[in-house]
């Protein structure tokens, strides 16, 4: 086991990063003044990996879309029941999410926290599928993609998502198709279980109040070393080009929803930390509140509850995105995209820059004095290989050259879409 | 750890309470004007926080205003509209990262609560006296399209529509915001006159929450709000009676792929005060997925992703929603009254009451560990005429005995039935 202590003295922070014998990686942020502890245990299979071996030998091979996220829900069932009892009894709240290249289980308490970690890693290592409770679980996934079928925001994204990317499976609903769950089956989800929920593939990431020392002790006696198991995902074959420039559908809702994205190079590591620094920045400084842009947008009704940027970034995918709510998204779209053309041009000015690097620095070190977004940031700093503070560093150090060389390379006009939710006709 | 509001009366009519907790990195400010929900003044009185926190004579644009707080590192201002019974309640806050993480040590709180004032005592307004036109077409858009975006979220608004329902022709029914009919007839002058009477009619109640010190912010506040004469009180009238009449069933259609069942129950006007048998009664029946709604709805008939109930105490209400199959609507509301019925019988195990009073316990312990959580938390309180800490809660919840619970139950009755459909042709 190996133990070290992650320091970061501009906000005079810690954590301990642990190499556990088992594989495992273990993230420990005590946070004495806290009354909560949130643990989360989470391994790195998503929607995404859908076509994978588990022998060099023999061919790939390709499982039915969602199958990951109905694996989260079933995990939630032990031979004793449901997993939500294991915590109920200590006033605990427990969860789970799937998403396009993880799934994570968690719990919140204020008391019991070493049952409550037992609980977690015991029934995250006890799977239990039966044809029964397999089979009582599709009504329950078809309502939530039912649900997601009349949620708005979630279909302009992956219709965005779909307009981007032509064969990369972050394309496909995570929760994947009332016909495609029709397929699974306990072997099969047994089958991905073996495959992606092992010690090596898994992070512990704890934060709030706890003893670390308890929290080793347990994972000693739960986590008992595996041997490494080959494990290979099929990598898409994607080009870095589009499918589609403009896509669109009708949905009761009031006004257009729209979402303008960029596909970018799919960095990872630290480098993927760069550029999504970078481009986090970029667009704050094009699209944010105290844009020109965005101040143009807003005199002239063209947008109203203002302009959402986000970067999202994963195995083999990573997007820029603006959107938002408006009368006329094609409008909205066109002034974008001279705004970016107007910026590769001109440059980010420093004082633009500035205020705008002051802004995320701000909103970064908030993040720090919240039990949740504390566990959260570790997992994901863990599953793409980055330390908890390296984004807060990174915004620190970044300096507006590293913004206009970016800019050189990212938001290209020929790998943007507009993706539109328009309102039904009789809305 | 207690965290404790302390409490200062400003005036007769101002009240500010403070919390002050090192643990966080940020602070927020919030004003509250609290004033009566009336139909003649909803609209009017909403737009007039969303015109205030767009600028101020110093500050007279959002762009100006946008890179002022952009520059205090990430810092906000906000203009937020509720309801609580049968008051409006208009708020303008401001928050931000706290001054001891600043790179050059600079006041931003101070600079903040500086800015808040300014928008409530010194806003922009033209030669006549008025909110400029152009502002006020922005912001009258801004609400028109938040009215009927509503839409957009089919949970949240099948809800906002049983609320409305059940206490349809009472001021307690009213949209917070109004009415589309209302809005549009608005004018700037209109809106003026009612930033004016806010002035002179409400009941303001100024809230800061943070790691930073007080009291700065207290003589502040003390300065600018020392000749402020509104109303004494923030009481609200009684709710209306609804006993004895039938039950209500709306059925309202769109074009969604599921349906949205919401059961609203009334609660007996003599009964309307016991909040902490009511909020565990409601635990049990629906709050947490080892309630009798999760286990019986979702878990074994697999009718439904969710179906939980929530507690309303200013509204006298609790609202059973749940996101069903078409043609399974019937199904699920008896299930779920089949549950309320059981609640009310007492068929309900120890077990099941435990593990809700735990849950609630830890939700109240959890808490004082998100600043925005603990603010809320004791506005609840303040509005409730009784500041209770959360500490106090707990030792209230472990004084509920199952008699209690099952009382509860039986001073609910089932109000108002509302169905979110597909159109007939579809099914």
């Amino acid at each position: 086991m190996k133990k070290t202590i992650v320091k970061n003295p501009r906000i005079g922070e810690q954590y301990y990063e642990i190499e556990h014998d088992s594989g495992l990686k273990v993230l420990c942020y005590p946070m004495e003044r806290f009354q909560s502890a949130y643990a989360l245990f989470g391994t790195r299979y998503g929607s995404i990996d859908r076509s994978f071996r588990v022998d060099p030998e023999k061919d790939f091979k390709t499982i039915p879309d969602g199958i990951a996220h109905y694996l989260e829900h079933k995990l939630f069932e032990s031979e004793e029941g449901d997993a939500f009892g294991l915590f109920a009894k200590y006033g605990a709240s427990a969860n789970a999410f799937t998403s396009f290249d993880r799934t994570a289980y968690l719990f919140s308490c204020t008391e019991h926290f070493g049952d409550c970690l037992r609980a977690l890693l015991n029934f995250v290592q006890s799977p239990y599928f039966t044809e029964e409770n397999v089979e009582k679980e599709r009504g329950i996934i078809g309502q939530e993609i039912r649900m997601y079928d009349d949620d708005p925001s979630w279909q302009v994204f992956f219709q965005l998502l779909g307009a981007l990317y032509h064969n990369h499976p972050v394309k496909i609903d995570i929760a994947g198709t009332v016909e495609s769950i029709a397929k699974i089956t306990p072997e099969l989800l047994y089958d991905c279980y073996r495959s992606f929920y092992s010690p090596d593939q898994m992070v512990l990431a704890i934060a709030g109040r706890f003893s670390v020392e308890e929290v080793l002790s347990i994972v000693d006696e739960l986590c008992l070393p595996k041997p490494a198991h080959f494990l290979e995902r099929k990598q898409p074959d994607e080009p870095l080009t589009i499918v589609k420039q403009d896509v669109s559908q009708s949905l009761d809702v009031a006004l257009p929803l729209f979402e303008i994205g960029w596909k970018e190079v799919p960095y990872d590591g630290a480098e993927g930390l760069k550029a999504e620094t970078e481009i986090t920045l970029l667009l704050s400084c094009m699209f944010g509140e105290g844009s020109g842009l965005y101040n143009d947008l807003r005199n002239d009704g063209l947008i109203t509850a203002g302009l959402d940027q986000d970067v999202m970034r994963g195995r083999g995918y990573f997007v820029s995105m603006v959107g938002g709510e408006s009368k006329d998204p094609k409008e909205v779209a066109r002034r974008i995209s001279n705004e970016v053309a107007r910026r590769k041009k001109t440059g980010v000015d420093a004082k633009t820059f500035e205020r705008v690097q002051r802004l995320l620095y701000g909103r970064t070190v908030l993040s720090f004095s919240r039990v949740s977004d504390v566990a959260n940031s570790m997992l994901t700093a863990a599953m793409s290989d980055t330390g908890l503070f390296d984004r807060l560093e990174m915004i620190a150090s970044t300096t507006v050259d590293d913004l206009n060389r970016r800019l050189s390379t990212s938001l290209l006009p020929e790998r943007m879409a507009l993706s539109t939710i328009y309102p039904k006709a009789n809305s | 750890m207690s965290q404790k509001l302390d409490f200062e009366p400003i005036t007769s009519s101002v009240s500010f309470y403070a919390l002050q907790d090192d643990k966080f990195k940020s602070n927020r400010i919030s004003v509250h004007f609290v004033l009566p929900l009336r139909e003649d003044t909803v609209s009017a009185y909403a737009l007039t926080p969303m015109i205030l926190s767009k600028g101020y004579r110093e500050c007279p644009d959002f762009l100006s205003l946008s890179r002022k707080l952009e520059s205090l590192y990430g810092g906000w201002i906000d203009a937020a509209i509720k309801k609580y019974g049968d008051r409006q309640i208009l708020t303008l806050s401001a928050g931000g990262m706290d001054n001891d993480f600043a790179l050059g040590k600079e006041d931003i709180t101070g600079e903040l609560c500086d800015m808040l004032c300014n928008a409530v005592f010194d806003p922009v307004l033209d030669e006549n006296g008025c909110f400029p036109e152009s502002t006020f077409r922005l912001e009258q858009q801004n609400l028109l399209d938040a009215i009927a975006s509503m839409i957009n979220d089919k949970r949240f608004y099948a809800l906002h529509r049983t609320v409305q329902e059940m206490y349809r022709g009472n001021a307690v029914g009213l949209n917070e915001y109004g009415t589309e009919e209302a809005v549009r007839a608005l004018t700037p002058a209109a809106v003026t006159k009612a930033y004016h009477q806010m002035l002179a009619e409400a009941k303001v109640i100024i809230q800061f929450c943070g790691c930073g010190e007080p009291t700065p912010v207290r003589e502040k506040m003390i300065s600018r709000f020392a000749r402020f004469k509104g109303a004494d009180t923030a009481e609200t009238e009684p709710l209306p009676d609804l006993s004895g009449r039938e039950e209500q069933r709306v059925i309202e259609r769109l074009e969604v792929a599921q349906s949205k069942l919401v059961l609203g129950l009334r609660i007996a006007p003599d009964y309307r005060e016991e909040h902490t048998a009511l909020r565990l009664m409601t635990m049990i029946l629906g709050g947490t997925p080892s309630s009798l709604l999760f286990k019986q709805v979702r878990e074994k008939q697999s009718l439904c992703y969710y179906c939980a109930a929530r507690y309303y105490p200013s509204l006298g209400m609790i609202t059973i929603d749940s996101g069903v199959e078409h043609e399974k609507a019937k199904r699920a509301e008896a299930a779920i009254l089949e549950q309320l019925s059981n609640m009310q019988k007492g068929h309900f195990t120890d077990q099941e009451f435990e593990e809700a009073r735990l849950a609630a316990i830890n939700s109240y312990r959890t808490l004082g560990d998100t600043l925005s959580a603990i603010n809320e938390y004791y506005w609840g309180r303040i509005m409730e005429g009784e500041i209770r800490t959360p500490e106090e809660m707990i030792e209230m919840l472990k004084g509920v005995t199952r008699e209690d619970v099952i009382e509860a139950a039986n001073q609910v009755c089932p109000d108002t039935v509302f169905l979110l459909t597909g159109q007939e042709e579809n099914r």
